[in-house]
């Protein structure tokens, strides 16, 4: 089993924090951008590992991937039917964005086999949106949510964004309420980051962007923790809150170090302890793909130190924790008992917490996350 | 008038032949800034042994940390042919010195080898603290002292008052005193002529090899090149010698004069200033103040050599990395060879792990080190918090000498602390008298005594604690006098002084790299002030941080460092672990360049703190 990721580097304008891989849509380059990941496809799905792998999860991400017209989506489908052998019960989610989302659109996506849409619903404020440079509206977005559920979808993520320039707790309370309404069965919280290079860091660098502090930042996810699960959702990931049994399938086996194909620019790919990815802007993608067949541009084989940093930051931030027995299991006792001392100072200042055999970020943990995986690596 | 001599005539490169006869040796002395490298260049020009193409102001500064900083921290030393106008050739051989107070050591050593001295002085600022100091060392080596007024060109020049001065302070008379303005290369033709008429050439003597060495470098394919001063006897190719210290013996590769570069020769007879080549592996062999002589014909009697430099202040170098701590110590013994005045001995810190405790001659010398150091060796070092050297009478009346504030034994041991004072000299024009009084009150002086040395300038002697002034006195001193008064100082004794220690803790944890001995009066200003500047310092981390400042057990000032409350980011984007990982990596490796105490990372910069402190005039002791 494994999952297949798909970048479509498209977006309809550039959200000024930004820093993913998007380019503005221009007409004729989504054809060109198709025809690369086709080729690309079309040579992993010859190659091991992936010719022998039956996918089970699917995920089309961006950029924003419903810019695409109709038949683009279906040849991207297509393509992928005919290369790869899928699960009939994959999980097969595509991103979008609230001002691309028509019934129609949906209705299409459905019939493509998709059965999960991950909306980027951001906030349910006008003024935040509009302080964010989104370009939709609260309405748009909760539009945007109703059809997903009339269409069938039964499967819906919702990402919301807090720590935006100005918020107000009590803004982001009734965000976190209509979120709450729209009961979708995902959400995903994320906190804004000034990404170097955007023009998000350009204006904090003139001091124009009005940023909550460290406090009321953290106040936020917290407030968003509480709202949501008391509304029924379990926290599952730093980051993510779904009904039960609800869970990103595809995110989850990313993180439990399951094998994936990324396809397109910027994507990673991951197989058995070998880690790639693609040039990550469109341009050099397609010239890769034009001149060599493939566009990987970083590929590196873990030492035992690098899986043992990946495993401590992947598993401590899922809320299960991480398992000290599979950890000695695989790194051995040693690699265990260097950090037995770093784990008890982390738990004797409440970052940490031990269940069992399991280590847990504790709430104040959550919030230090970074802090905490890099105290431990 | 030329003096008379033996003539030893001996093979050059060039086919010259040259006699003791037609040998100088001299340094240039002054007080800072006064312009002997300025002088040098005009005397290297004058010479031709610069062409002026590939002249640049201060030739002889090589090291780039004196030319950022403008002065001179090496001396060096530099051999000119001069033809003179009644046609002879001679060799001259310059010794340019610092004047800084702080490589006094390098100018003492420099004397030993020469004949002679230009003393400048400055037209405006006329004769100031180590103007006499370095006069009374050259004085002291029995040389001859060409007294020189420089930057006459100044429009603010007081050539007849200095020369006043002058006239006085060395009773010469007016007539012998040079006017210059090396800038200008005004008077450098009277100068170069008074090198050969007043300094006496060297001595022949063709006794036993006996050869001092009075500077030393390190070259990396060649081992060890001392610098000498040949004073009996002659060095070639193919002799042996011996160290006088160690009786180590070498076989000489090569002798040779400092040019620019090393400028090889067949031989180096009596009075000649050179290098020698043996393929000197181990640094200890070649330690400056040591005699060469021939292993064949060994000298009855090696020469006096040096006084070891008197350390003032203290402080222990650590690597960053404490891998780095075998590079460090190697780092140490080549770099000694050419900074004879450093001494090192390894200590240990609880808070820092292994390094080396080290005496240096003053704040600036110790500043130059860890520059040096860590440029020319390409290590990262933290220094300690300096401290001068104690001496503790413990109640069982035992004596300890501590230069390390952590080695100092808990209150209840000790029965009394002794510090070092100073005799200091500071040299003011007579307005700034008052500004000086109060200084030395508040750096608890002693007045003892005032002389004019003209009608405006007056010459203080004071008695301070030695840890009163290696900080930032210099500094204030200059502030408070318009940059007029200068300074000089000598180790007088040690004097009983309620003195404690001053600990400073980290949630907790001792940091026994940041404790300080430091007068009973003044502990609760620098504890307060420690405090906040570390709270400053040390970046919020995921736990509280307590700083404390205690003496004894008894906590005297507090501040706390908030934690940090996120750090966390948002998921791995499609799939990009790598990213995050290195992310995480760079974290872990940043926080590695810090030191660990106890749970809390302790950024370098938290280690100087405390300079600042001083830096700021807080006139604290310790
Ligand atoms: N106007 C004027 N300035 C001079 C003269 N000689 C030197 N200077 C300036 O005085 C400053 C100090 O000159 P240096 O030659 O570096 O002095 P120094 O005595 O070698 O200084 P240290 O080695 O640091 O003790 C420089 O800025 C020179 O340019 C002079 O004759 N006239
Ligand atoms: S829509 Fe998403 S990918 Fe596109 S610019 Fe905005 S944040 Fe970036
Ligand atoms: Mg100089």
């Amino acid at each position: 089993m494994a999952g297949l990721y798909i970048h479509i580097p498209f977006c309809t304008r550039a959200c000024p924090y930004c820093d993913f891989s998007f380019e503005l849509l221009k007409d004729g380059r989504v054809d060109g951008l198709l025809a690369a990941v086709e080729k690309e496809a079309g040579r992993r799905g010859r190659e091991a590992p992936w010719s022998d792998h039956v996918i089970n999860t699917i995920f089309l991400g961006g950029g924003t991937p419903t810019c695409l017209t109709d038949p683009q989506l279906e040849r991207v489908f297509g393509m992928i039917h005919d290369r790869f052998r899928i699960d009939p019960d994959a999980e097969i989610t595509v991103e979008a964005n609230p001002e691309t989302i028509r019934v129609s659109k949906l209705q299409r996506l459905r019939g493509l086999g998709v059965n999960r849409i991950s909306i980027g619903v951001q906030s349910f404020s006008d003024e935040i949106l509009r302080r964010l440079g989104r370009s939709h509206t609260a309405d748009q977005a909760a539009r945007a949510i109703a059809h997903a559920r009339e269409t069938g979808f039964d499967h819906i993520n919702i990402d919301l964004m807090f720590g935006a320039p100005g918020q107000m707790p009590s803004e982001w309370a009734e965000t976190l309420d209509h979120a709450v309404d729209h009961d979708p069965d995902h959400v995903s919280i994320y906190g804004l980051t000034i990404e170097p290079g955007t023009e998000f860091a350009r204006l904090e660098e003139e001091g124009l962007l009005d940023l909550p502090d460290d406090d009321r930042h953290v106040g936020c996810y917290f407030q968003a923790l509480d709202r949501l699960t008391g509304a029924g959702y379990r926290h599952y990931e730093v980051s993510n809150l779904s009904k039960p049994g609800a869970e990103c399938r595809h995110n989850v086996s990313c993180w439990n170090g399951g094998d994936y194909l990324g396809l397109g620019p910027s994507a990673h790919t991951h197989s058995g302890g070998r880690r790639t990815a693609n040039t990550r802007d469109l341009a050099g993608y397609l010239t890769a793909m034009e001149e060599r067949g493939e566009a990987v541009d970083m590929d590196e084989t873990l030492s035992v130190d690098e899986r043992i940093h990946e495993y401590i930051l992947l598993s401590l931030r899922s809320i299960e924790g991480m398992d000290t027995l599979a950890f000695r299991d695989r790194y051995g006792d040693d690699a265990m008992g260097r950090r037995e001392p770093a784990i008890r100072t982390l738990a004797a200042e409440g970052l940490l917490s031990e269940r069992g055999s399991r280590l847990c970020l504790t709430r104040k943990g959550l919030a230090l996350a970074d802090s905490v995986c890099a105290y431990l690596m | 008038m030329q003096r008379g001599g033996i003539a030893l005539f001996t093979g050059r490169p060039g086919g010259t032949f040259m006699s003791t006869e037609h040998i100088r040796n001299f340094s240039i002395i002054a007080h800072i800034d006064h312009g002997k490298s300025t002088l040098a260049d005009r005397l290297l020009e004058m010479t031709g042994t610069i062409s002026p193409l590939k002249m640049r102001a201060q030739m002889l500064d090589n090291l780039d940390l004196e030319r950022e900083r403008g002065i001179t921290i090496k001396a060096h030393a530099i051999r000119m042919s001069y033809d003179s106008p009644d046609g002879m050739t001679f060799a001259l051989n310059l010794i340019d010195t610092p004047g800084h107070v702080d490589f006094s050591y390098e100018v003492s050593r420099s004397l030993a080898a020469c004949e002679g001295a230009l003393l400048i002085v400055d037209a405006v600022q006329g004769i100031e603290a180590q103007t006499i100091s370095n006069l009374y060392l050259a004085l002291e080596n029995d040389l001859t002292i060409i007294p020189i007024i420089n930057k006459i060109d100044l429009p603010n020049a007081r050539v007849d008052v200095v020369t006043g001065q002058i006239v006085d302070l060395l009773g010469v008379e007016p007539e012998d005193v040079i006017l210059t303005s090396a800038r200008d290369g005004i008077g450098v033709e009277q100068v170069l002529q008074a090198i050969l008429d007043r300094i006496p050439p060297p001595e022949p003597d063709d006794g036993p090899l006996r050869a001092l060495i009075f500077d030393s470098a390190f070259d990396q394919y060649r081992g060890a090149v001392p610098y000498v001063r040949v004073m009996s006897g002659e060095i070639r190719p193919g002799m042996d010698i011996e160290m006088c210290s160690n009786g180590k013996r070498f076989e000489v590769a090569e002798t040779g004069v400092l040019r620019f570069d090393k400028a090889p020769v067949d031989v180096l007879t009596a009075g000649e200033v050179g290098y020698l080549i043996g393929n000197i592996r181990n640094v200890a062999d070649a330690s400056v103040g040591d005699t060469v002589t021939d292993a064949a014909r060994p000298c009855d009697e090696p020469l006096p050599g040096y006084r070891e430099a008197k350390s003032m202040v203290f402080s222990g170098l650590y690597p960053v990395m404490s891998e780095d701590y075998e590079p460090l110590k190697e780092a140490l013994e080549k770099y000694r060879l050419n900074d004879a005045a450093l001494i090192y001995e390894p200590e240990t810190s609880i808070a820092l792990g292994f390094g080396f405790r080290c005496g240096f001659l003053g704040l600036l010398h110790m500043e130059v080190v860890q520059e040096r150091l860590e440029r020319e060796y390409g290590l990262t070092i933290l220094a300690t918090m300096p401290s001068v050297e104690y001496r503790i009478t413990t109640t069982s009346g035992e004596e300890l000498m501590v230069d390390n504030p952590a080695d100092m034994p808990d209150a209840s041991l000790i029965d009394s602390v002794e510090e070092p004072f100073i005799q200091a000299q500071i040299v003011v024009p007579q307005d700034y008298i008052g500004n000086i009084m109060k200084l030395t009150r508040d750096r608890r002086g002693v007045y003892k005594a005032m002389e004019y040395l003209d009608p405006t300038r007056v010459a203080l002697q004071y008695e301070l604690p030695l840890s009163e002034i290696v900080f930032d006195f210099y500094d204030r001193l200059k502030s408070i006098s318009r940059g007029y008064a200068s300074f000089d100082y000598d180790f007088l004794e040690y004097r009983a002084s309620p003195l404690v220690r001053l600990n400073l803790l980290l949630n907790g944890d001792l940091v026994d790299a940041l404790s300080i001995i430091i007068h009973k009066d003044k502990a609760y200003e620098w504890g307060r002030e420690l405090c906040q500047r570390l709270r400053k310092i040390i970046p919020r981390q995921m736990f509280e941080v307590a700083v404390q400042a205690a003496i004894g057990g008894r906590v005297i000032a507090r501040e706390s460092i908030r934690p940090l409350r996120k750090n966390v980011t948002a998921k791995c984007y499609g799939g990009d672990v790598t990213r995050k990982r290195k992310l995480l990596e760079r974290q872990k490796e940043g926080k590695r360049r810090m030191k660990q105490v106890g749970n809390v990372e302790l950024p370098q910069e938290a280690f100087l703190a405390v300079l600042d402190i001083r830096g700021e005039g807080a006139a604290v002791g310790g």
